[in-house]
Formats: structure tokens, C-alpha cells, sequence
């Protein structure tokens, strides 16, 4: 049966119809190549950078008003921006209520990438050495509260979180030792020793030598390395007072919440920005943790939005009129190999048992095209990410030929410590299995040893121990900054204790770099090295697919781990 | 029996101390920590690590933080929980009520019905009907709760759209009474139906060896009508089993709200236990765990007086 054009550009829309499927409908109706080029780029809302079958956007309208129902897969925690570290309390509950000083652009239709823009910050200048950061903050911003929003306040929210004893100065009366914790991996390694104010209107940064990703690391992480609260709320009740009171300056207020069940937030009448202003009335997150939960409210129109939603449901869903969106962004599904064992000491072991793995039917299979597979250490979001680095595809004869070179002909024996869920970990379980599987036909022999998540990490964070071979994790930043993280031979991170120090010279000199540009071929760099040392290895990007109602408007899946529901609306 | 009940009352105390020891001990057992759930990737680093475990008071050995924690549940103050940072008091009393609603819901199901399903098949015992509601209860008892609710909200919310699937109330306006006895349908029917069938079959099993005995057939002898002989001669001698088991169950339903809970968003107690382990909140959960218990005991307690107020027996002995 043949449809017509209309029909298919809308099913390829609306991600019931692959870019391939659509031009052979096109071919089959006598359109040119061009002409079918053409409908292609037309259709705003396929995803180019995934080129999968979902769509980025649901439908665009202009309006406003309505609740908007968004069923979580977990519980928000503390709503504190600089305490909140559950995924989903910064992913949506408080995006929409706090502002970074630094703002990223991630609902733009037909951007690839989330680039940093305008926020609460005008504008930000480096000095020439790369040690100083000058922020101009944007006038005439206030907190909910009616406080103003200046550089008293932004510095008050940065000493909640900077631990200036390490620079042999007292603490801020604010200052929060879980905050400081929470936010080590940034701070320390950005070494600032100073803070400044010349103006209400200016904020400078002094750091101790060049630091690249002092501003790109600014809103990683759950934003709340720089999520601005109001110091008032803290002077009437200490730190307790901020999560019982959230006062930022996003677009939605908080109006109330029970934990663990359901917040509320409603729309920002007096909000900084009118060009920015929210469209929908109220947004009330439900939490929802079992996928078929989520599914039944959604289905019963309970919900209008979900997250996570079970890859098996997806095609039934979309028969059923609802859209599917999925978008590339910086997640990055990976395994860490025990430097330690003694099989992995060869450099041709580790290449073998990354060949033996078949990502890509991994990513289309068993993830059903929700994934696709990893071919960088850096986000596909991230400005270093990279096809080009030079990992070696799947080739079971190659991956059997390197270990009779490396005299491993017959396999081995390892263990692959995973949970059995968590933040971001997908389907670690079914992975694993599959993983498993392919290095079998190698030779190589996996037990799995499985944990809850906090088990888990409590084993991760403690590194590897003698008899585990590889575990697993999934993360990665729009920012340059992650590849420290896992690769630097003394980050805590390194949970394989990868002992190449060659890492280590990259990292410096990409995190020294005075331009974006070198920085950013530096970061590459160190991803090439680890496609040939292979201490790291990158399996799958998740595509984080959300199903929304037909009735939800203006819907972008975002290209960063936070999302922004300012322009979302729901038709009654 | 005045003797009686103030001993089981102060048995209580003991048993509480007993189960938060417990409690307490096996939240430490398992690997992990609220400051790793805290710290979330952070926790690789173990300076950050050992500076939350500090603030949070869990550097401190473990006899010392059972104590500070002693001291403070026995003036009513449980803490602030460290997954929400709320006071653990404002979190669980909202939802225990919620939950109460839920076992309340899910009691008048499995009494109603068991009882009724229970009579009815000892009076037309080894019938059609029988056989079939036996099957039934046995099916029910058997298959897993969060099963049997996925299936009723497929059925009554997704194909029939008659009830809602999940939540308490609506989330898009003011909740109302009516709304949530339409809410409560479907998660209390899911949580009743094990009580239920265990309910029915203890009756059916009671009823068949009450209606048996010689005092049915005086009562038959003398004329009276059948459901006299039923209800006033016979279901009065099952009574008291019934009502023990009913008190068992009444535990067993507070506990398996955590199931239902989780599967149609009750916002109740068994959700926040859930959540809570998830989030190793030592603090939320001890406070929870030990009112689950303490409504289990005091369910029982009040289960095994009005067992013996029924049977005399019971009273003399």
C-alpha cells in the first residue's frame, strides 16, 4: 500500500517512519532524489545527529496554558541547587526553578549541540593568561522573593560550595560541607583563589593557573555548581529553609510538594525575562518508579510526559498516537578494564575484547534503536566528541587473531561487576548479558557479579579490587572536561587504575589551553590515545527516549541531561 | 483478661526496641551509605565521602548512633530524613495516613468478600460454584500482587476507562472524598485479594465442620430458619478464627501496600520504605519501620482481646 507524501513526511515526523523508509515511500511515488532531500531537510523534528527513528519534537504550536503532568522514573531529593544531586531533581523539578549563572541553549529544534547563551549572565571575558573570568550579569534580574539577583548574591551562592580552608581562609557562614563535597570534582580541580566584586553587576574569578573548562564545567553536574538560590531564604532558617523554600530566578515558582509523590511548580508572572517566560500555568512532576506505572498513567491520561519508558512499549505507544522523542546527548554507557589483572596487561587483549563486542546490534536490538553506539569517550553533545577517533569496529576474527598474538588463544576468565539499575545505566543487566555473549565467541569467559545501585557504588567508587576485570558506568558532559574524570592516572575515577601517564601530559595541556580550539584538539587527542590503549571503553550513547500526549505543545527533547520546559504548553 | 491485656501492652515495648535493633543492624550490614547516595559520582572522591559521613553523625560507633537515635524517637523526634531534608515526622505521618486508607480499603475487600465467598461455598460445597471460587482464591493467593495490578488497571483504567490507574487523586485539581474512593478501587482490590482468599478458605473450611455438628442439627430439629442456623449457630463458632486471621492479615495488607504502592503511585508508607532503601535514608527508614510494627502489634493485640471477649474459652483459659 502506498501513502501518500504528506502521510509519510508526517509518520516520519512523528518517528512511525525511518528517514530510509520514507525515501523509498518517496521513491515509490516517483519523487526526484532532490526533491526527496529537500522533504527530508523540511522535517525540523528528525533527529540528524541520531539519525534514528524519533523525532526530537512533538508537536510546535504557538500558545499557552494548561498542566503539564510529567511522570518521573525516580523521586527528586533535596530541592537545593547546591544539594540536589538525584538525576531527576536537577533534569526537571529544578531546572525550571533555579538558573545556572551559566546557561546552556538545549531545546533548539535544529540545533545539534547545546551551545552556552545569555542567561542571567550577559556576557563572560577571559583574560589573556587564562586565569581570570569576568562575568557581567544581566540587570534588572530578581529572585522570586523580590530580592536582587547581583554579584553579592552570586557570590554568596559560590562560598556555600568553595572550601576556602584549603587556601587557609575561614569558611562563609554559609558554606556546606555535603555542597562542597558534592561539588569537589569541579572545584578543585579549577584551583580558583579569589572572588571579587568590582560592581553589583560584575563577578571575577581568580584562578591559579589556566583552566579551559571553567566555564563549561559551570553547569555540568546538576547545575548546582552555580544553580543560584536567594540568600534570604537561608537567613531565615539556614540551609533547611532553601530546600523547604526554593527561591531562584527560573521561570516557575515553587508551590508545594509532597516527597516522594508529587511537586508542584506554577508559571513565574514577574519573571526576569518576558521573552523567556513560561507558557504552561503549572507543571506538577509525579514520581513514578515502576515503568508500567508510568506507562498506565500516560495511557489513562494521568501523565503527559514520561521518562524512561520501557523500549518494549515504545512501537505500541507510537501506534497508539503517541510520539516518542529521543535525542543524542552527553550520556555515554562505558566499561572500565582492572588494569590490575594480569589479561589485560597487554594492550592486544583489551583491542580484542573491544572488537568482540557488537555494539551496533546491541544499540538496535536489544535497545531497540534507543541507543546508538559509541564511537568517542567524549558526548555526542560535547565540542570535542568526535567519529573520527579511530575506535575498531566489530570483527570477531580480528579480535581472535590478537589474542593468539598475545598468546591468549585459548580465553580467559573474568569477572564484570554491574548494577542492576540506576541514574542513566539503561538496561546494565541485559548488557552485560549481551556483552557476555559476544566476548564468548572469542574465547573470553564473563561472570557477572551483580548489585543494587548504591551497593554498586560503594564497590565502584572504592576501584576496582583483585578478580574483577571490568565494570561499568554511565555518564559524560557537554563539557571538555569529563575525560579527567575516568583517564587521569590520580582521579578517583580511574576505578581501573589505568596507569598511562600519557593521559595525564594531554589533560594538562588541554585544560592549560588558552583557545577553545586547541583545547578541544587536545581533548581528541586523548581520545585517540585511549582507542589504542583501550582503558575506557565507550559502548553505547543513549538516546534517552520520552514519550509525550498529542496534547503537549512546543516540546523539544533537550540535548543535554536538563531539560527546559519554558516554552512547553498543553492544549486542553 | 485486664491482666492479660496490660501484659501484652507492655510486651509491646520490648518487641519495638527489639525490631529497630534489628532494623538498625541490618541497614548497616548492607554496602553503601546515605553519603554515598548523597554524593552520587562525587562518592569516588573519599575526602567528600568521609566529610558527609561525618556531618551526617555516622562516623560515630554504632552502639553511640543507636542511642542518640533512641533518645530522640522516644520524645517523638525521628530525625531529618537525608534523601528529602525535611523533618522524617512531616514525611511519614501524611503518608501512613495515606496507607492507612489503602489497608482500610483493602480490609473491607478481603472481610467482605472472603467472608461471603467463604460461607457461601461451605453451604454449596463440592457445586460448580465452589469448585470455581476455589480455583479463583487459589489463583488469587498465588499470583504476585504488582501482577494482578497491572492487569486490573489494563483492564478497568486502559480498555474500560472506567477508573483511574493510579495515584490518589487527580493531580490536576483539588483532591475531593469521592475522588479518592474512586482511586482506592482498584489498588485496595489488588492488595485484598491473598487476605481475601486466605480469608474465604479458613470460613469455608470452619463453616463446613461447624455446619456438621450436632448443635446445627438441634437448631435444624427445632425449626429454626437457615440463616439462623448459618449465621447465629454456625458462622458465630468460626467467628474467632476469622478474626484471628483477620488480625494477621491486617499486617499482611499494611505490608503489601509496598507493592501496590510502588505499581499504582499510592503516595503511601510502603512507597516512602521503598524509596527510602533506595536511598539508603537510615533515618526515614528506621522511623517507618518501626511504625509498620508498631500497627502490626497493636492490630494483633487488639485481634487476639477480641478473640477472647468472642470465645469464652479463650477468656478462661
Amino acid at each position: 500500500m502506498t501513502r501518500s507524501v504528506d502521510g509519510a513526511l508526517t509518520d516520519l515526523v512523528h518517528g512511525k517512519l525511518s528517514r530510509r523508509d520514507f525515501a523509498a515511500h518517496a521513491a515509490a511515488l516517483g519523487l526526484s532524489v532532490t526533491a526527496i532531500s529537500a522533504l527530508l531537510r523540511s522535517a525540523p523534528a528528525e533527529a540528524a545527529a541520531s539519525d534514528a527513528v524519533f523525532p526530537i519534537t512533538g508537536p510546535m504550536q504557538d500558545g499557552s496554558g494548561g498542566t503539564l503532568v510529567v511522570g518521573q522514573e525516580s523521586n527528586w531529593d533535596v530541592l537545593d541547587p547546591c544539594l540536589g544531586t538525584g538525576a531527576v531533581t536537577w533534569r526537571t523539578c529544578l531546572y525550571q526553578i533555579y538558573e545556572s549563572l551559566v546557561a546552556r541553549e538545549m531545546d533548539n529544534p535544529s540545533g545539534l549541540s547545546d551551545p552556552i547563551v545569555p542567561g542571567i549572565t550577559k556576557s563572560i571575558d577571559r583574560s589573556s593568561d587564562g586565569k581570570t573570568y569576568t562575568f557581567h550579569l544581566q540587570d534588572g534580574v530578581t529572585f522570586s522573593d523580590g530580592t536582587p539577583f547581583d554579584a553579592a548574591a552570586v557570590m554568596w551562592n559560590v562560598e556555600r560550595q568553595w572550601d576556602q580552608s584549603k587556601l587557609g581562609r575561614k569558611n562563609a557562614p554559609q558554606f556546606d560541607t555535603t555542597a562542597a563535597a558534592v561539588r569537589s570534582w569541579f572545584w578543585n580541580p579549577a584551583q580558583m583563589v579569589s572572588m571579587t566584586s568590582p560592581n553589583p553587576g560584575t563577578v571575577v574569578f581568580e584562578l591559579a593557573k589556566p583552566f579551559a573548562p571553567f566555564v563549561s564545567g559551570m553547569p555540568e553536574s546538576g547545575l548546582g555548581t552555580m544553580g543560584m538560590s536567594s540568600p534570604a531564604v537561608w537567613k531565615t532558617g539556614g540551609t533547611a529553609a532553601i530546600a523547604a523554600h526554593p527561591i531562584g530566578t527560573g521561570p516557575f515558582l515553587f508551590e508545594s510538594q509532597s516527597p516522594g509523590d508529587q511537586l508542584n511548580i506554577v508559571k513565574n508572572p514577574k519573571y526576569w525575562n518576558p521573552a523567556g517566560a513560561a507558557k504552561a500555568d503549572r507543571i506538577i512532576f509525579k514520581a513514578l518508579t515502576d515503568p508500567s506505572t508510568r506507562v498506565a498513567a500516560l495511557r489513562g491520561g494521568d501523565a503527559h510526559v514520561i521518562f524512561a519508558p520501557p523500549t518494549e512499549e515504545i512501537a505500541s505507544l507510537q501506534r497508539e498516537g503517541f510520539i516518542v522523542t529521543a535525542r543524542a546527548n552527553p550520556h555515554l554507557w562505558y566499561m572500565q578494564l582492572n588494569a590490575h589483572e594480569p589479561y589485560w596487561k597487554d594492550r592486544r587483549v583489551r583491542q580484542a575484547f573491544f572488537m568482540s563486542i557488537n555494539r551496533n546490534a546491541m544499540a538496535k536490538r536489544l535497545m531497540r534503536g534507543t541507543a546508538l553506539p559509541a564511537v568517542s569517550i567524549n558526548g555526542r553533545t560535547c565540542p570535542s566528541w568526535t567519529d573520527q577517533a579511530g575506535y575498531p569496529e566489530h570483527n570477531i576474527k580480528a579480535a581472535k587473531q590478537l589474542l593468539a598474538d598475545a598468546g591468549l588463544e585459548k580465553g580467559f576468565e573474568t569477572t564484570f561487576q554491574i548494577p542492576t539499575g540506576g541514574s542513566g545505566e539503561m538496561d546494565p543487566v541485559g548488557m552485560a548479558e549481551w556483552i557476555a555473549r559476544d566476548a564468548a565467541q572469542v574465547g573470553i569467559k564473563i561472570k557477572l557479579q551483580t548489585m543494587e545501585w548504591i551497593s554498586y557504588l560503594h564497590a565502584w567508587a572504592g576501584g576496582m579490587t583483585a578478580g574483577i576485570g571490568m565494570n561499568q558506568q554511565s555518564w559524560g558532559m557537554t563539557s571538555i572536561y569529563w575525560p579527567n574524570l575516568p583517564l587521569r592516572t590520580t582521579s578517583a575515577l580511574n576505578v581501573g587504575h589505568q596507569p598511562d601517564t600519557r593521559f595525564d601530559v594531554l589533560l594538562d595541556q588541554a585544560n592549560s589551553s588558552l583557545d577553545d580550539e586547541t583545547a578541544i584538539a587536545k581533548y581528541r587527542a586523548v581520545d585517540a590515545l585511549n582507542a589504542q590503549e583501550m582503558w575506557l571503553l565507550p559502548i553505547v550513547n543513549d538516546l534517552a527516549p520520552v514519550v509525550i500526549s498529542p496534547k503537549v505543545r512546543n516540546f523539544v527533547h533537550s540535548s543535554d541531561w536538563w531539560w527546559d520546559f519554558k516554552k512547553v504548553w498543553v492544549q486542553s | 483478661m485486664l491482666a492479660y491485656t496490660a501484659q501484652r501492652v507492655l510486651s509491646i515495648i520490648p518487641t519495638l526496641i527489639g525490631v529497630s535493633l534489628v532494623t538498625f543492624g541490618l541497614l548497616h550490614l548492607v554496602p553503601g551509605g546515605p553519603a554515598l547516595a548523597m554524593l552520587g559520582m562525587a562518592a569516588s572522591d573519599p575526602k567528600a565521602v568521609a566529610a558527609v559521613t561525618k556531618e551526617l553523625g555516622l562516623d560515630r560507633s554504632l552502639p553511640e548512633q543507636y542511642w542518640i537515635w533512641l533518645k530522640r524517637a522516644v520524645t517523638g523526634n525521628f530525625g531529618t530524613s537525608t534523601e528529602f531534608h525535611v523533618p522524617v515526622t512531616a514525611l511519614l505521618f501524611p503518608k501512613l495516613e495515606h496507607t492507612l486508607i489503602l489497608t482500610a480499603g483493602s480490609l473491607f475487600y478481603a472481610v467482605v468478600l472472603g467472608l461471603m465467598v467463604g460461607i457461601t461455598t461451605a453451604l454449596y460445597h463440592r457445586s460448580l460454584y465452589d469448585r470455581l471460587a476455589m480455583l479463583l482464591t487459589l489463583i488469587g493467593a498465588s499470583a504476585p500482587v504488582f501482577w494482578i495490578g497491572l492487569l486490573l488497571i489494563y483492564l478497568f483504567a486502559i480498555r474500560l476507562g472506567w477508573l483511574p490507574a493510579l495515584g490518589m487523586a487527580s493531580p490536576l485539581g483539588p483532591p475531593t472524598v469521592l475522588g479518592v474512593l474512586k482511586h482506592l478501587i482498584l489498588p485496595a482490590f489488588a492488595n485484598s485479594i491473598i487476605s481475601l482468599a486466605v480469608i474465604a478458605r479458613i470460613v469455608r473450611s470452619g463453616m463446613m465442620e461447624a455446619l456438621v455438628q450436632p448443635y446445627i442439627l438441634a437448631a435444624r430439629a427445632r425449626g429454626l430458619p437457615r440463616w439462623r442456623q448459618v449465621v447465629v449457630h454456625a458462622f458465630r463458632n468460626v467467628l474467632p478464627d476469622a478474626i484471628n486471621i483477620t488480625g494477621l492479615q491486617v499486617g499482611f495488607l499494611f505490608g503489601g501496600a509496598l507493592f501496590v504502592e510502588v505499581v499504582f503511585g499510592w503516595p503511601g508508607l510502603g512507597y516512602l520504605i521503598y524509596s527510602s532503601i533506595q536511598a539508603r535514608d537510615y533515618v526515614t527508614l528506621q522511623a517507618a519501620v518501626l511504625i509498620v510494627s508498631a500497627a502490626f502489634i497493636f492490630v494483633n493485640l487488639v485481634a487476639d482481646l477480641a478473640r477472647m471477649a468472642l470465645d469464652p474459652r479463650e477468656a478462661r483459659s
